[in-house]
């Protein structure tokens, strides 16, 4: 029972924590469907425990060990979420990249000396 | 005097200009009269060479690339890319008489180079010579790189240490690893090269609408190869003389070249995964 009402109060604790930093727009959208979905598990999986669900689910995949399917879903969700954020720090270098090549870019300016050709409006 | 679009021939060229968009965004941009109205970006008639000079901390040696080039490609634009060096290379590069193209924080060889090629795509320049800011590159060889491209007879040209010319001479671990990066370049390729590493090059304009699109990012010179030649591109080595560096020092030493040669043969392995199409 005391361990019940403990994992409730810290999922419950990270539920309000993530809904406050979706309603301040601390999140990206993605992100808070993402982390609000993850504390609604929480909270469910913390209010079920005397009802021994987790005892039921890890049977019926053949876990031995009831809290080791708990620790391998933990895992698995993280590996895919670094996975996941790996391809998005990739994304937003390319971007990054290529802003940094325009500020460059336009720091310097059209090409108008050193082209003899060139004597149009710039030159005048 | 103000900025009427229609004003000078400029106009004419503007029908494939990529910067189409900003001359529109221009009426609403209050830019005072002395400057030439945006579209004006055609500035290189017939051939349009560009050398593009990669460079990081080089002011020991910027200013004299600057000086060969302009005696050696005389009707040539030079653009420095500053890499975000805390030294004067910037200022020393401007004086001299180049384009300065200041990136505001160092992206490495590979983004400034592609830098470069941006802005050679830009302004209209039908070709461009990339020579390293560290006076490795020997300027009067620019023009037999220059000379397959302007003939048409390829779209990208290596300049070879190993063909011939020149007395350069590497340390034997480093000769090793550039035999196998050899090797590795010939089996994606089919085609032999004796320099994969080499970053004196002359690229035509096919080969400079690629690069400005994607070019690899930390060890460009042996991707970039299979990359052109993945995309149909006709790729030729001629002989080049190189020397010693004079100032500073290669930025690939020690267990840094084990791990070039370890990034460099998995990009190589990873793209030979993906087959052979485009």
């Amino acid at each position: 029972m005391r361990s019940t009402v403990l994992s409730l109060v810290v999922s419950i604790g990270f539920l309000v924590v993530s809904t406050r930093a979706i309603r301040r727009q601390h999140l990206r959208e993605q992100a808070a469907i993402l982390w609000l979905a993850v504390s609604l598990v929480m909270v469910f999986l913390s209010a079920t425990l005397p009802l021994h669900l987790l005892d039921h689910f890890a049977s019926v995949v053949g876990i031995a060990y009831p809290p080791d399917l708990i620790l391998l879903l933990a895992v698995l969700f993280l590996v895919v979420l670094v996975f996941h954020q790996s391809l998005a720090i990739a994304k937003l270098n390319e971007r990054h990249k290529s802003l940094v090549q325009e500020i460059g870019i336009l720091g310097a300016g059209p090409p108008s000396d050193a082209t003899p050709e060139r004597t149009g409006p710039g030159g005048a | 005097m103000s900025p009427t679009p229609g004003q000078g021939r400029s106009r004419a060229s503007s029908g494939n200009n990529p910067r189409i968009e900003v001359a529109g965004r221009a009426s609403r941009d209050p830019l005072s009269g002395a400057l030439p109205p945006e579209p004006a970006n055609s500035p290189s008639q017939g051939l349009g060479v560009c050398v593009v000079v990669p460079a990081l901390n080089e002011s020991g040696s910027i200013g004299r690339v600057i000086d060969d080039v302009g005696r050696e490609l005389r009707s040539s634009h030079v653009v420095v890319i500053d890499d975000g060096s805390t030294d004067d290379t910037a200022r020393i590069a401007a004086r001299a008489g180049a384009a300065v193209v200041s990136l505001p924080v160092n992206l490495g060889i590979g983004g400034a180079v592609q830098a470069g090629y941006r802005y050679a795509l830009r302004y209209g320049f039908k070709v461009v010579i990339q020579v390293d800011g560290d006076g490795q590159h020997d300027p009067s060889e620019a023009q037999s790189l220059l000379e397959p491209v302007a003939a048409g007879k390829a779209d990208m040209v290596v300049g070879s240490r190993w063909l011939g010319r020149g007395d350069y001479v590497a340390p034997p671990g480093r000769r090793v690893g550039m035999r196998v990066l050899a090797a590795m370049v010939r089996w994606r390729t089919g085609q032999r090269f004796t320099d994969t590493t080499s970053g004196f090059r002359a690229l035509g304009p096919r080969a400079v609408e690629l690069f400005a699109r994607s070019y690899p990012a930390d060890f460009p010179e042996v991707e970039s190869i299979v990359l052109a030649a993945r995309n149909g591109l006709r790729i030729l080595e001629v002989p080049v003389r190189m020397t010693e560096r004079r100032h500073g020092r290669s930025s690939i030493t020690g267990s840094r070249s084990v791990y070039y040669m370890a990034r460099v043969v998995l990009a190589l392995l990873v793209d030979s995964l993906e087959g052979k199409d485009k």
